[in-house]
C-alpha cells in the first residue's frame, strides 16, 4: 500500500536558521503518529509543511501520490480538495481564532470551501454539539478560557472531517482536566480511520494517542518507533532533551533523587558534565547518568 | 480630535461620507490586487494595532501626556491606502463600540484622519526621506515630522469643518445651530492644541516606532508591507486637490472660497468684543484706543484662554497617577467596557431581542433626526424618550451617567461655555446674551442625545450581531471581516501591551525620567508592531489552512 503523505529529505530554513535539514517520512492512512521533540527541534515547521502552508527549499513531498507544490496549490480546485482532506491544529489558539464568534469560527471552513449554505448550518450545529460547545455558540474568541480556545480550534478543524489531522501541541498550556479531555478526545479516534500526527512534549499520554513515536532533533528524524520502545529507552529521551536526568517521575510516583558528579570547575570541560537540564541537545554520547531502572512512564519536568 | 455627533450639520456628515467613499473604495480594490490575499488579516490586525496605540500616554513638555492617533506609522508601514483602511477601520470600531467620535461624523472623521492623514504622512515621509538607506537617523526625523505634519493637517480640517458650521446653520436671527464658532476661533483653537500637544505625540510615537523597527527589524521600513504606489506625484496632486477641494465641497451651498472670511469676522469679533472688555476694562484708561479694539482684544482672550488651558493641563498632571499606571488604565477601562456591554447586551431587556439590523436603522435614522433637529423642545422629548428606552433594556442609570452623560458633557460643556458669552446678540444675564445661550443649550442636548442614542445601540446589541447586522446596509464582505478581526484580536493586543507596561511598571522603583518614558512608551509601540505582523503571518497561515484563497464568504442571516 502506498503512503497516503510522503516526505523526502525536506529542507526548510527561515532566513538563515535551518529547521528541517534532511527529513525524510512516510505515513500510511489511519496511522497515528506522535512527533516527540524539544523545543526548535523542528516538529512544527515539519506539520506546517505537511499542511502546504509551507514548501521545502528542497526536498518534495506528495500527498495521496500528487506532488505538492506552491503552484500546485494555486489550483482552486486542488487546494479545495487539498484543504478539505487535510486539516491542522495550530499551537497558538489565538492564531486560529480570527472570527468574531464561535459559531462563525467553525462556519470558516465550510464556507471557504463554498458547501451549501444549509449544509454548512447543520454541519456546524452538529459540531458545536459534538464538542459540547453549544452554549459558547456566540461568545467571541476574547471571552472563552484556554481550553475552551483550544476545543474551539479543533471544532473548527474536525467539522470539515478531514482524513488527515495534523496537531500542534494539542494539550499544552491546558490544565489537567481540560488536557485529560482533550487526551480522551484523541484517544477516542483509535479505529476511526483518521490518520492523526500529534506533536507533543506530553509522555504520559504517549500509549493513548499513537501507536508510532518519531523523535525529532536538529531537523530530523532520530528516532522512529512504537510507544513502548521509545518510552524505555531513557538514553534516547535524555538525548532528545525529553526528561532531563534528575528529575523524573518513576512508576509508582516517587520522585527519586539522582546522585551525581559535578565536574571540577577547574578541570576543562572535557570531562562530560551533567547539570540540571539535562545534557547539551548536541551531544550525541550517552551522558554518564546513573543508570536508573527503566521508566515506562517518563515525565518531563515541565 | 475625534469629532463626536452633533457638532456637525447632517449635510457636512453627508457630504464628507460622500467625500470618503471613493477612497475605501479604491483602497479596497487597490490594496487587495497588490497583496493578493494577505491584506485582510493585515489591516484587521494593523486597525487592532493603532487601536491599542491611541490609548498609550506619551509623556509630552509641561508634564503632560497626550495620545497618538498612529496614522503616521500606519502611513509608512504599510503604504497609503492600507493604511487609510486601517484607521478608517480603527475609527469605526471606536464609534460603533466604544461610543467614541460620532456615527454620523464618522465619515468627516475618517476623511480627517484616516484619508487625508495617511495621504499626506505617507507623501511628505517619502519626500523628506528620499533615498536614505533603511537605519539612516534621517528616516526616523522624517516619519516624526510626517507624524506631526499629518496630524495637524487632520486637525486643521477639522477646525474648518467646525468654523463653517456658523456660516451656514444658523437660524433667522444668526444663531449658530452647530458647533458655534466661526473660522477665526475653531481655527486657532484646534491649531494651537494640535501643533503643541497632539502634533508632538504623534512625533514621538511615528518617529519613536522608526527608531525601534530600524534596530529591529529594519525590513518592515523597505518596501512597504502592502507595496508601494508606482508615482508619487500623483497623490501629491490628489493631495493637494483634495485639500483645496474639501472646504468647496461642504460649502457646496452657493458661496464661494473665501467669501466666508469677512462676513465671518465681522461678526465673530462682535462678541469677543464684550469679553475682551472684561479683560481690558481695568486697564483701559491707560491704553491707547486701538487696544480696545476688537482684534486686539480677541487675541487677549485668546491668550488668556490658552494659558488657562496650560495651567489646568499642568494641575491635573499634578494629580493624576503615574504615567505607566494611565496608560495600563486605559487600557482596563476598555476590556471593562467590552465586558459590560456584553454582559447588558445578554440580559433580557426590551432592546436586546429587537433584531440588530432594524436597531442599526433605528439608530442611525434618530441620530440624523437628533442631528437635524434645530429647537431644543423636541430634543430634550428624543433625550427623555431615548433614556426611558436604554433604562427599560437594564442599562443602569449610574452607568449611562459614567461612561456616557458626564464624559459628553464635560468635553461639550466645556467647549459650550465660551459660546454663552462670544455669540453676538441681545444680553440675557450678566455676560450671557440670548442666542449665547441658545447656541450652548442647542449644542448640549444634541450632543447628549446622540450619545445616549448611541450607547443604547452599543450596550444592547453585541459586536457580533452588529457587524451581521452591517451587511444589510451593503457594506463589502471584506470590510465587515476586517471589522471584525480587528476587534477581535484588539484584545489580544491590549492583553499584550498591558503585560509590557505592567512587567516594566513591576521592576520600576521610583519615577522615570523624561526621556525614559518617551522611550519606554515608543519601543513598546515598537514591540506591539512587530508583533501584530507576527501574529498576521500566522492568522493568514491558519485561514490558508482552511481553504482562504483571497475571497471571504459570510453566512448572511443574523441568528
Amino acid at each position: 500500500m502506498s503512503a497516503l503523505l510522503e516526505a523526502r529529505d525536506l529542507v526548510v530554513h527561515y532566513r538563515d536558521v535551518p529547521a528541517l535539514t534532511g527529513l525524510s517520512v512516510s505515513v500510511a492512512a489511519g496511522e497515528r503518529i506522535a512527533l516527540l521533540g524539544a523545543n526548535g527541534s523542528g516538529k512544527s515547521t515539519l506539520l506546517r509543511v505537511l499542511d502546504a502552508l509551507q514548501f521545502p527549499d528542497s526536498g518534495t513531498f506528495h500527498f495521496a501520490g500528487e506532488p505538492i507544490t506552491a503552484e500546485r496549490l494555486e489550483d482552486r480546485a486542488f487546494s479545495r480538495e487539498f484543504r478539505r482532506r487535510v486539516g491542522l491544529v495550530f499551537q497558538n489558539a489565538d492564531v486560529q481564532l480570527f472570527n468574531p464568534t464561535v459559531f462563525d469560527e467553525i462556519a470558516f471552513g465550510p464556507l471557504q470551501l463554498q458547501l451549501p449554505k444549509s449544509d454548512i448550518r447543520a454541519r456546524v450545529q452538529q459540531t458545536l454539539q459534538q464538542m459540547s460547545l453549544e452554549h459558547l455558540k456566540f461568545r467571541s474568541p476574547h471571552q472563552l478560557s484556554g481550553g475552551e480556545k483550544k476545543r474551539v480550534a479543533l471544532a473548527s478543524i474536525l467539522v470539515l472531517d478531514p482524513e488527515v489531522l495534523l496537531l500542534d501541541e494539542p494539550t499544552a498550556g491546558l490544565d489537567p482536566r481540560s488536557a485529560s479531555e482533550m487526551v480522551e478526545l484523541l484517544a477516542s479516534w483509535r479505529g476511526a480511520g483518521k490518520t492523526v500526527l500529534t506533536a507533543t512534549h506530553d509522555l504520559d499520554n504517549l500509549e493513548d494517542i499513537a501507536d508510532r513515536v518519531i523523535i525529532l532533533q536538529d531537523g530530523r528524524i532520530i528516532a522512529d518507533s512504537t510507544p513502548f520502545h521509545i518510552l524505555h529507552d531513557v538514553g534516547l529521551l535524555q538525548r532528545a532533551r525529553l526528561i532531563a536526568a534528575h528529575r523524573h517521575t518513576h512508576p509508582g510516583g516517587a520522585k527519586q533523587p539522582h546522585p551525581h558528579v559535578h565536574a571540577d570547575p577547574l578541570t576543562p570541560p572535557a570531562a562530560p558534565t551533567s547539570d540540571r537540564f539535562g545534557p547539551p541537545a548536541d551531544s550525541a554520547a550517552t551522558p554518564p547518568i546513573p543508570r536508573t531502572p527503566a521508566t515506562p512512564r517518563a515525565k518531563d519536568p515541565d | 480630535m475625534h469629532i463626536p455627533d452633533g457638532y456637525l450639520s447632517p449635510e457636512t456628515c453627508a457630504v464628507l461620507y460622500a467625500a470618503s467613499a471613493p477612497f475605501w473604495y479604491v483602497a479596497l480594490r487597490r490594496v487587495k490586487k497588490l497583496l493578493h490575499t494577505r491584506f485582510l488579516p493585515l489591516i484587521s490586525l494593523f486597525a487592532a494595532f493603532s487601536f491599542v496605540v491611541m490609548m498609550f500616554n506619551l509623556p509630552l513638555p509641561g508634564g503632560t501626556t497626550g495620545h497618538a492617533v498612529g496614522m503616521g506609522i500606519a502611513a509608512i508601514v504599510l503604504g497609503p491606502w492600507a493604511s487609510i483602511l486601517a484607521i478608517s477601520t480603527a475609527l469605526a470600531i471606536q464609534a460603533f463600540f466604544f461610543g467614541d467620535g460620532g456615527i454620523t461624523a464618522l465619515g468627516a472623521n475618517c476623511f480627517n484622519m484616516a484619508i487625508i492623514g495617511s495621504l499626506s504622512a505617507w507623501c511628505l515621509y517619502h519626500l523628506l526621506a528620499g533615498n536614505a538607506p533603511n537605519t539612516a537617523r534621517r528616516r526616523v526625523i522624517a516619519a516624526g515630522l510626517a507624524g506631526y505634519a499629518a496630524i495637524n493637517l487632520s486637525a486643521l480640517l477639522a477646525a474648518i469643518e467646525f468654523g463653517i458650521q456658523p456660516i451656514f446653520f444658523h437660524d433667522a436671527h444668526g444663531t449658530p445651530l452647530y458647533c458655534p464658532y466661526p473660522l477665526s476661533i475653531s481655527v486657532p483653537a484646534m491649531m494651537l492644541g494640535h501643533l503643541t500637544f497632539a502634533g508632538f505625540a504623534e512625533f514621538i510615537l511615528t518617529a519613536g516606532v522608526v527608531a525601534y523597527l530600524q534596530r529591529a527589524d529594519p525590513a518592515l521600513l523597505g518596501d512597504s508591507a502592502a507595496g508601494q504606489p508606482r508615482a508619487l506625484r500623483p497623490l501629491w496632486l490628489t493631495l493637494a486637490a483634495l485639500v483645496l477641494l474639501t472646504p468647496l465641497g461642504i460649502i457646496a451651498v452657493g458661496t464661494a472660497w473665501g467669501e466666508w472670511s469677512p462676513s465671518d469676522f465681522a461678526k465673530a469679533p462682535a462678541g469677543l468684543a464684550r469679553l475682551s472688555n472684561l479683560w481690558n476694562a481695568p486697564i483701559a484708561r491707560y491704553e491707547p484706543q486701538f487696544i480696545r479694539s476688537a482684534s486686539v482684544g480677541y487675541i487677549v482672550a485668546a491668550l488668556i484662554g490658552v494659558a488657562l488651558i496650560l495651567l489646568v493641563f499642568l494641575l491635573l498632571s499634578r494629580f493624576r497617577p503615574g504615567f505607566i499606571e494611565r496608560t495600563t488604565g486605559h487600557l482596563y477601562e476598555i476590556a471593562a467596557h467590552s465586558l459590560f456591554a456584553e454582559e447588558i447586551a445578554r440580559t433580557r431587556g426590551l432592546l436586546q431581542p429587537v433584531d440588530p439590523r432594524l436597531k442599526l436603522c433605528c439608530a442611525c435614522l434618530l441620530l440624523v433626526a437628533a442631528i437635524s433637529i434645530r429647537s431644543w423642545l423636541p430634543l430634550l422629548i428624543l433625550l427623555g424618550l431615548i433614556t426611558a428606552l436604554a433604562l427599560l433594556s437594564h442599562i443602569p442609570l449610574s452607568l449611562l451617567s459614567k461612561t456616557v452623560w458626564f464624559p459628553a458633557l464635560a468635553f461639550s460643556g466645556l467647549i459650550a461655555i465660551p459660546a454663552l458669552f462670544l455669540t453676538p446678540g441681545p444680553l440675557l444675564y450678566a455676560h450671557i446674551t440670548r442666542p449665547g445661550f441658545k447656541t450652548a443649550s442647542l449644542l448640549l442636548l444634541r450632543v447628549e442625545a446622540c450619545a445616549t442614542i448611541s450607547a443604547a445601540l452599543i450596550f444592547t446589541t453585541s459586536w457580533s450581531r452588529l457587524l451581521r447586522a452591517l451587511r444589510f446596509f451593503r457594506i463589502p464582505v471584506s470590510a465587515v471581516m476586517i471589522l471584525g478581526m480587528a476587534h477581535r484580536y484588539l484584545f489580544l493586543l491590549l492583553r499584550t501591551a498591558r503585560d509590557m507596561f505592567e512587567a516594566r511598571q513591576s521592576r520600576l522603583v521610583g519615577t522615570l525620567p523624561r526621556a525614559e518614558r518617551v522611550r519606554l512608551t515608543a519601543s513598546a509601540a515598537g514591540v506591539l508592531l512587530s508583533k501584530t505582523f507576527e501574529l498576521t503571518t500566522e492568522v493568514h497561515a491558519a485561514m490558508r489552512s482552511r481553504g482562504y484563497h483571497g475571497e471571504t464568504y459570510l453566512l448572511d442571516d443574523p441568528s
